[in-house]
């Protein structure tokens, strides 16, 4: 259906991104108007099922808003987002309804992506419920596998959001999200703000899910050297743009972009003193 | 909660305080509406426990009698009597707690100039002065809530319009607009026209302040984190109202509403004060308060001034829990 | 900063627009007029009811009845009392300057008192003297102005220490310049006071808290590092760095001072707008109630107004014209 001529022999990726620009229009008053601001312009990549792509930038970059157009909380204004073969980027918010499940996002501050009022068991069978699957018992049942998936001890599930501790709550959000059996995973700076020793355990729990279900990640850091670990690809990003696309191994060795180069030092500054004051 | 004690204790002496007015019947010893005309403006009756016999543990009330001669004897008092009717719970009733036998009369508030026991008004005037601040609150809230959850959440030109709205209530003068509104309907009504007619003017008034609170509250809302995420789970526009949103806006919502009903009660005294709101025979706070207008009963008649000193309690009670509700609020949402 | 001033200018008059429409719709709504009262006279003849209304233009459609009531508030008429048959605008010059006066005099002191308690409260907090000042302030916000008037009112009559009732005494005409002055002087004296009992608090409040938040900030610890301290901190640095918030309680206390003037106005038979509308509003003298209305909205409308240039003069970042003073 796609007649790609770059593409004849291997499957189509599971996600290409083509294009993608985003402008926002700072709000104006009623007799000024709004500045416009582009946040993100042409950018192009894709993720092949079951890999990583990290996403790497300096903050301020446009990798936040790339994100919220491929978990399309956002609407792209110019670009496509190809996704199983069908443009979600044209898709209004009620035709993506069905897409939504295969696509899911995990944020950078899992603090404030939970509602504070909500027990964990609420929390992660929200998708469930907005997407009308299952009984309140099959909901129990896979808010219950989720957890388990997640390194959550089940009978935490009564608990409210505020009683877990940082890594927990990155847990639980990555439960609520696994919880849907998603095919990519966006994963927008997950790591940030959790301690050494933490960030090393959600790592690896990552790595463990996608080695056990397959699912493909987009993963968004600024850490370079993290992503370095992480990902089978890599992608820079400076100032809305796409700067640097390779496979990890020659991203880290022969940065060729200076903004590579420049996140390099900073993550490997970063490592050493950092680990032991933080 | 740290400070659920400190709501707790306002919020109990209120429903104790709305309680009393509610069981207008039983507490009161006359119908407000019956006459005595031959008793206008009698001081409250005095109580003491000295009957014929010397001491007495039943109180006597003194004062009042409606056999005109002779100085003003003692009745005792007796409790749980039978008297007028009066209907609660939809069924007629007839026990009152108190009540002295007849030629006898309390009035532990005095009379009026009718000879109406102002200590009975004061009961059933209450319950439409205090239901008129009610419902008046939860008119105002209601539109509060539609009109600040729509500008907040569909914000853009819907939004410009719903606040310039709002500042045009904010900026007139609500005097000045509560008589304008007024004005436009007519002067003689029925009772319960009458009341509702109260209810909707001034409940009307009130919503631009709630309104702008509600709106602020809806607007950090639509951009929390989990918000988002729901919109990603392909959340719709009223599962998000519903679910997020909505419940976010209570505490405000709270707030506003223990703040508005003792304005719109003294709202509702000052229009029926100036024969704008509910209407004789009816008793109402504002309409008890009226004759005030006539300085000889200002001076002469102190007594008269009970539904004022009612309208002070209630402010005062409303004042305490709203403050305790907004430290609450704010240590909450720290 | 001229762009400033020119966008509040044209909201003003937009609001004060969009008043005037909202005040005279909800009038011209009315199911009852002015005649309905005349209509049950029977000497009256249908007739003669029917062409009073043609007179008074009361049979014509809303837009059309909306201009003519707008040319004649151009024309400075204020539109036209039916019941005592002459153009508003002479019924309402006295009555305005009354209120003005009342209300000018009570915002005044107002502020005069206000200022000076809540800094020094803010200044001490939790001494002896805050805690009287606030306990104070959550009373007598807590008491109705309606309840607060008829006590005073009452305290003035027994008392014998106001007269109440009017501005004037008798023998007014006969007094000399002076007199006259000393005799309007002490007429106003109880609703004054009522005013600024019901005024005061509100202000003293919301500025002790606005004055508070900036005593804990940086710049004022500064300030007291480099020696800076006493009466000279808190009024030449203190206070113009809280006047932000406060100016703009000027425009609501306006308006809270304007409601609550229409009451004591009647309470205490001072001859203003409050008088005057209430009067209107009880005889259905339609145009009375809203040219009073639109009088009160217009007050406090250039009050806002005065309170905006006045933000112009305190706030350097609109004075430049940086963006984020909205």
């Amino acid at each position: 259906m796609n007649s790609q001529p770059s593409a004849p022999a291997t499957p189509p990726p599971l996600l290409r991104v083509q294009e993608l620009a985003k402008t926002y229009i700072r709000r104006g008053s009623f007799t000024q108007p709004g500045a416009r601001v582009q946040a993100v312009k042409g950018v192009s990549f894709s993720i092949e099922a079951g890999s990583t792509l990290g996403l790497a930038g300096s903050s301020g970059c446009g990798k936040s808003t790339v994100a919220r157009c491929i978990g399309r909380i956002e609407r792209p204004d110019e670009g496509k987002i190809l996704f199983d073969g069908h443009n979600l980027a044209a898709l209004s918010f009620r035709e993506l309804r069905p897409f939504r499940p295969a696509i899911q996002m995990v944020f950078q501050d899992a603090a404030t992506a939970m509602n504070p009022s909500f027990s964990a068991a609420d929390i992660i069978a929200e998708p469930l419920l907005i997407q009308g699957i299952g009984t309140a018992e099959e909901r129990a049942g896979r808010v219950r596998q989720a957890m388990q998936e997640a390194g959550l001890p089940a009978e935490w599930s009564g608990r409210a959001a505020h009683d877990f501790s940082g890594g927990q709550r990155q847990r639980l959000t990555l439960a609520r999200a696994l919880v849907l059996k998603p095919k990519l995973l966006v994963l927008d700076e997950p790591l940030t703000g959790l301690d050494v020793s933490t960030r090393a355990q959600i790592a690896n729990l990552l790595l463990a899910v996608q080695a056990a279900h397959g699912i493909a990640y987009l993963f968004i850091s600024h850490d370079l050297f993290l992503l370095g670990h992480l990902a089978d690809r890599i992608a820079v990003m400076s100032e809305g743009q796409l700067v640097e696309e390779g496979p990890t191994s020659q991203i880290m060795a022969r940065p060729q972009h200076a903004e590579t180069r420049k996140l390099l030092a900073a993550s490997g500054r970063q490592l050493a003193p950092a680990g032991a004051g933080r | 909660m740290r400070d659920r004690g400190s709501i707790l204790v306002p919020a109990v002496l209120l429903v104790l305080w709305h309680l009393a007015f509610l069981l207008a019947g039983f507490l009161a010893p006359y119908d407000p509406a019956e006459q005595q005309r031959e008793l206008p403006y009698i001081a409250p009756s005095h109580l003491q426990f000295r009957g014929p016999k010397g001491f007495h543990l039943r109180p006597y009330a003194c004062g009042a009698s409606t056999v005109v001669d002779g100085p003003a004897p003692c009745y005792p008092v007796h409790f749980f009597v039978h008297g007028c009717t009066y209907s609660f719970a939809g069924m007629p009733w007839s026990v009152h707690l108190f009540g002295v036998p007849s030629p006898g009369r309390i009035a532990i508030l005095g009379t009026d100039a009718y000879g109406r026991d102002v200590w009975s008004r004061l009961l059933f005037g209450g319950r439409i002065s205090l239901a008129a601040g009610l419902l008046a609150t939860l008119v105002s809230l209601v539109l509060a809530m539609l009109i600040g959850t729509i500008s907040g959440f569909y914000g853009k030109w819907t939004d410009e319009l719903l606040m310039g709205g709002a500042e045009l209530f904010l900026v007139v003068p609500w005097l000045y607009f509560l008589l304008v509104l007024r004005a436009m309907l007519p002067l003689h009504l029925t009772g319960a026209a009458t009341f509702l007619l109260v209810v909707g003017v001034i409940g009307s008034l009130g919503w631009a302040r709630p309104m702008r609170l509600v709106r602020g509250v809806v607007l950090s809302a639509r951009e929390r984190n989990y918000v988002l995420a729901a919109r990603g789970f392909g959340a719709s526009d009223t599962y998000l109202l519903r679910r997020h949103i909505a419940p976010m806006t209570a505490g405000v919502l709270l707030t506003q509403a223990a703040l508005l009903v003792p304005q719109f009660v003294a709202a509702e005294a000052a229009l029926s004060f100036f024969g704008l709101g509910v209407s004789e025979p009816v008793p109402s706070w504002g309409n008890m308060l009226a004759v005030l207008q006539q300085y000889s009963v200002l001076v002469s008649y102190w007594w008269m001034l009970a539904p004022a000193i009612a309208l002070v309690i209630t402010s005062v009670m409303y004042g305490w829990l709203a403050e305790a509700l907004q430290r609450s609020l704010k240590s909450s949402s720290i | 900063m001229k762009s400033y001033v020119a966008r509040r200018l044209a909201r003003a008059v937009l609001l004060l627009f969009a008043v005037s429409v909202l005040c005279f719709l909800l009038t011209r709504l009315a199911p009852g007029s002015f005649f309905d009262e005349i209509r049950l006279n029977p000497q009256i003849s249908p007739q003669t009811i029917a062409a009073l209304q043609a007179r008074y233009g009361l049979d014509e459609p809303l837009p059309l009845r909306y201009g003519r009531w707008a040319r004649s508030v151009a024309r400075g008429d204020f539109g036209f009392s039916i019941a005592y048959n002459t153009p508003v605008a002479q019924l309402m010059w006295a009555p305005a300057k009354h209120t003005l006066l009342l209300g000018g005099v009570a915002m005044l002191l107002c502020w005069l008192i206000s200022i000076p308690l809540a800094v020094w409260s803010a200044a001490y907090e939790r001494s002896w003297f805050d805690r009287g000042v606030s306990a104070l302030t959550s009373l007598f916000i807590s008491i109705p102005e309606i309840v607060l008037a008829l006590a005073l009112l009452a305290f003035a009559m027994r008392s014998h220490a106001l007269p109440v009732g009017g501005m004037t005494s008798v023998g007014f005409d006969e007094l000399t310049a002076w007199g006259k002055a000393v005799d309007i002087a002490r007429h106003m004296l109880a609703p004054v006071v009522i005013l600024v009992l019901v005024g005061t608090p509100v202000i003293v409040r919301h500025l002790r808290a606005s004055v508070a938040e900036v005593l804990h900030a940086p710049f004022v610890e500064a300030a007291r590092g480099c020696g800076i301290g006493g009466a000279r901190l808190l009024f030449r640095h203190v206070l113009p760095a809280a006047a932000n918030p406060a100016i703009s309680l000027f425009g609501l206390s306006l308006a809270a001072l304007l409601s609550g003037s229409l009451l004591v106005e009647v309470v205490t038979g001072w001859p203003g707008l409050g008088p005057l509308i209430l009067d209107a509003t009880l005889a259905r003298d339609l145009d009375v109630v809203v040219a009073a209305a639109m009088l009160g909205a217009a007050m406090m409308i250039v009050g806002n107004f005065a309170a905006d240039l006045l933000l112009l003069a305190a706030d350097p970042r609109i004075r430049t014209g940086s963006p984020d003073a909205g």
